[in-house]
């Protein structure tokens, strides 16, 4: 048996490029492994993260989880109380320290509060962010909120069936359970749940959103061509320097925008996908040791029709009835004036003054 | 499934295991080709029925050459089944398109209806490696195939099924008639070959297709500096992307103990047109000149015949490269090229007066200008970017320097490499470096989307 045909001439089968030994071989994956592993933690040392009092993850930083870990482990060590959630949390409406974590520190004064909220993310991606990038919030004492919005129509609830690009698809489930909106492709699924068990890549995602707008290199250096302006200028050790804050809206309330009232498609708690996920994010919370105190809503009923007004008053009081089953330290604050919302679920500033004020802490 | 996607790479992690397992049983080419099958049916399933039906139809030609006293009729039937297929799908288009235009012209209002099907990926590659067989084996070169098992999995072998190497029967059967030996070297060999062609294409051709793309797609908003640029770019894109693959696909097999034909050697490299040829898509330079170039009668017969030999064969490149008018004056212009460069080539004074630098840049530059046409969206917008880079212009091009850079080194990497200086390279710490530098580069740079490779729409 010969290894190949007689035909084949020398110069046909010898690679024109590199080839590696296999002693080559295991020195460059030694090698590669090496640097894959030390330089994102020994870069992110030099790079430095000191969070202004009333911190929030920047806006245009919301899908660098690798911020969102660095942010977790800071906020542990330095405040109180952890609270998490989405932009209702975040505060869409209102300046960095002006969100519900600053009231909060502000109404408890011996008590400190961090934002951990993030613009978008809904329970689904809030159970991914935990179990992915949540792993510092153990034996900690956390708020997380309950948005009953995802909840509010079979597309937020990613429960339909019509393709829908959603914020932070990257934290779904990609691979173990299937959502009918969600239609990524097998190539983009396997690369985004691998993504997320290297820690080298999560940090390649953080340098491309926080260094390079949220670009890849090739992308970036399409608009800042030339190395003076662009490679040689920069540097990953550079402190990492925090966006200006620019409000995306008026902070006014919802009547001046032209927000009409309506019913709104809600769905039921049992055939709701958020919902489960929410309970996700609970078990996960309290697996890790923490000490968690659920805030439901409050949830602008003004704007809400009488059938959906029941509807939603329907799912809260299932929602309320498993916290309490599964023995959850719950709130459910009264409803804000209608003049405190800027939309159906986010509060102007002080809306959270006033919330603040109606959720006890010990 | 493209080979720099994770579906590819969790495929062949399936698959590799398995034939390294059955590779000394009788259920190894079963298993290549369902595999292969299964790879071409990703794209879609109905293209399988085509496949399958042209492997049927050149295996029963064979074996009917074989049995008939007119064996010349067999090949016929091949042929008009292979290139009618490939004309149907390809060309449909295309004619009926320009036969409108034409009945227009002269006044006749009847609208031939353009075919409204899907242009299966890689059916030039796979018709054009199955003729090869049947009329290889017309003319005497190989035996028929018996086994139709492994006739199959030659037309279809998933490594180079969409975009070549374009194999030879007589290369590649006995290749799968034997039980393969793979050796430690060839995992390594292949996986040295498969992230070499992975970087070209991430790392290059998709960085630099962001500038071309942007460029070529409204020609007339750039500055003659900036399309000079782009086509330089488009240049060494199209070769990333496709020797990328080829190197990809060559690595594959390489770890399946498979030998794949060498496709290119440094084609920007090449001192004169003949030379450029040699190294360019070789599987398909060689391909045309067997049967087409010689049976037209090749060199022989005189300059005239020469020059419209030359003329047919690149032509008829150039249109299987795509059914459009820039492809067919992008061959011929490789035509003019080439029959008007003859004379110059053979002159003792090209050939050792010139210095070698000044014909590699005089090459390459010629090459691009045709690169014009075949990157262009139209003949129109392929004449303004021609005229428009004849005027030279102080506007900044804005191209990403990095880019320019990265294609640089590889230009001296190759040049290095076919000079003296070569034993450097194959230096151990220098492959090394090398190789950890393109591991990092594609671990951090590249975005990690799957742009398709060049070819495929071939």
């Amino acid at each position: 048996m010969t290894e190949c045909p007689e035909n084949l001439r020398d110069e046909d089968v010898r690679p024109v490029g590199m080839e590696l030994d296999l002693r080559e071989w295991l020195i460059v994956v030694v090698v590669v492994t090496l640097v894959v592993w030390i330089m994102p933690a020994s870069l992110s040392r030099h790079e430095g993260f000191d969070p202004s009092v009333g911190y929030r993850v920047p806006y245009a930083w919301s899908e660098d989880y690798w911020h969102f870990e660095q942010w977790c482990e800071t906020a542990k060590s330095t405040h109180d109380v952890l609270v998490l959630g989405d932009s209702v949390v975040w505060g869409e409406y209102v300046a960095p320290g002006r969100s519900l974590a600053s009231h909060l520190s502000r109404v408890h004064e011996d008590t400190s509060f961090a934002n951990l909220g993030l613009d978008g993310i809904h329970p689904a991606a809030l159970a991914g962010l935990l179990e992915h990038h949540g792993d510092s919030i153990t034996d900690a004492r956390v708020i997380l909120h309950c948005n009953l919005l995802w909840m509010s129509s079979p597309k937020r609830d990613l429960s339909g069936h019509e393709e829908f690009r959603f914020h932070h698809a990257r934290l779904v489930p990609q691979l173990t359970t299937r959502i009918p909106c969600y239609r990524a492709d097998a190539s983009e699924r396997i690369g985004i749940a691998l993504e997320r068990r290297v820690e080298f890549w999560n940090w390649v995602r953080h340098v491309r959103i926080t260094r390079f707008d949220s670009q890849d290199l090739h992308r970036w250096t399409l608009t800042h061509p030339r190395l003076s302006e662009g490679l040689l200028r920069f540097r990953f050790t550079d402190p990492l320097t925090e966006p200006v804050f620019e409000p995306r809206h008026t902070s006014v309330p919802w009547t001046r925008r032209r927000i009409r009232v309506r019913d709104l498609d809600w769905v039921t708690a049992a055939e709701s996908y958020q919902w489960r996920q929410f309970r996700r994010c609970v078990e996960i919370l309290r697996s890790r040791g923490n000490r968690l105190l659920v805030v439901v809503g409050p949830f602008n009923e003004h704007l809400l029709g009488e059938t959906g007004l029941s509807r939603h008053r329907a799912l809260a009081t299932e929602v309320e009835a498993w916290l309490e089953n599964a023995a959850v330290d719950f709130v459910s604050p009264a409803v804000l004036p209608s003049e405190m919302y800027a939309d159906a679920s986010h509060p102007l500033e002080e809306g959270y003054a006033l919330l603040a004020e109606s959720i006890p802490f010990e | 499934m493209l080979f720099h996607t994770w579906p590819f790479l969790v495929f062949f992690l399936v698959f590799l295991p398995l034939y390294l397992l059955l590779r000394r049983t009788r259920l190894r080419l079963p298993l290549l080709l369902v595999a292969s099958y299964v790879f071409y049916a990703w794209w879609n399933p109905l293209y399988l029925i085509l496949i399958v039906y042209s492997t049927l139809v050149d295996y029963v030609c064979v074996r009917c050459m074989v049995a008939s006293r007119r064996p010349r009729l067999w090949l016929v039937v091949s042929l008009v089944n292979n290139l009618g297929l490939l004309g149907f799908f390809k060309y449909g288009g295309f004619v009926a398109e320009n036969l409108n235009a034409l009945l227009l012209e002269i006044g006749l209002d009847a609208v031939l209806r353009e075919p409204d099907v899907l242009l299966p990926v890689g059916i030039s590659f796979y018709t054009f490696q199955s003729l090869s067989y049947t009329i290889d084996h017309y003319r005497g070169r190989i035996d028929a195939e018996h086994s139709l098992l492994r006739f199959a999995t030659f037309v279809s072998l998933f490594p180079q099924l969409v975009a070549g190497p374009i194999e030879r029967a007589a290369r590649l059967l006995p290749q799968l008639g034997i039980e393969p030996i793979i050796r430690v070297r060839d995992i390594t060999a292949g996986a040295s070959l498969f992230l070499v062609g992975l970087f070209k294409k991430v790392a290059l051709a998709n960085y630099l297709a962001l500038y071309v793309d942007q460029v070529y797609a409204v020609p007339e908003q750039h500055s003659s500096r900036a399309l000079l640029v782009a086509t330089f770019f488009f240049a060494w894109q199209i070769y990333f992307d496709f020797s990328g693959y080829t190197d990809m696909a060559r690595g594959i097999a390489r770890t399946m103990g498979l030998r794949l034909m060498v496709n290119f050697r440094s084609p920007y490299l090449a001192t004169d047109l003949g030379d450029f040829w040699r190294r360019w898509h070789i599987s398909l330079s060689t391909w045309f000149r067997d049967y087409v170039y010689i049976p037209l009668g090749g060199n022989r017969g005189g300059a005239a015949r020469l020059r419209a030999n030359i003329a047919i064969t690149m032509v008829v490149s150039g249109l299987w490269h795509g059914a459009a008018w820039t492809f067919v004056i992008w061959g011929a212009l490789h035509a003019l090229g080439r029959i008007l460069s003859l004379p110059l080539e053979r002159s003792i004074v090209y050939r050792d007066r010139v210095p070698k630098l000044l014909k590699r840049v005089l090459v390459f530059a010629f090459v691009c200008v045709t690169w014009i046409f075949f990157r262009a969206e139209s003949v129109g917008d392929a004449w303004y970017i021609a005229r428009c880079i004849c005027v030279p212009s102080l506007e900044d091009p804005a191209y990403p320097v990095l880019a320019m850079g990265l294609v640089l080194v590889v230009w001296v990497y190759q040049m290095v490499h076919e000079s003296a200086a070569r034993p450097l390279l194959e230096l151990g710490v220098v492959k090394i470096a090398v190789a950890v530098f393109m591991i990092l580069y594609l671990a951090f740079a590249p975005p990690s989307g799957d742009s398709a490779f060049i070819y495929f729409q071939f």
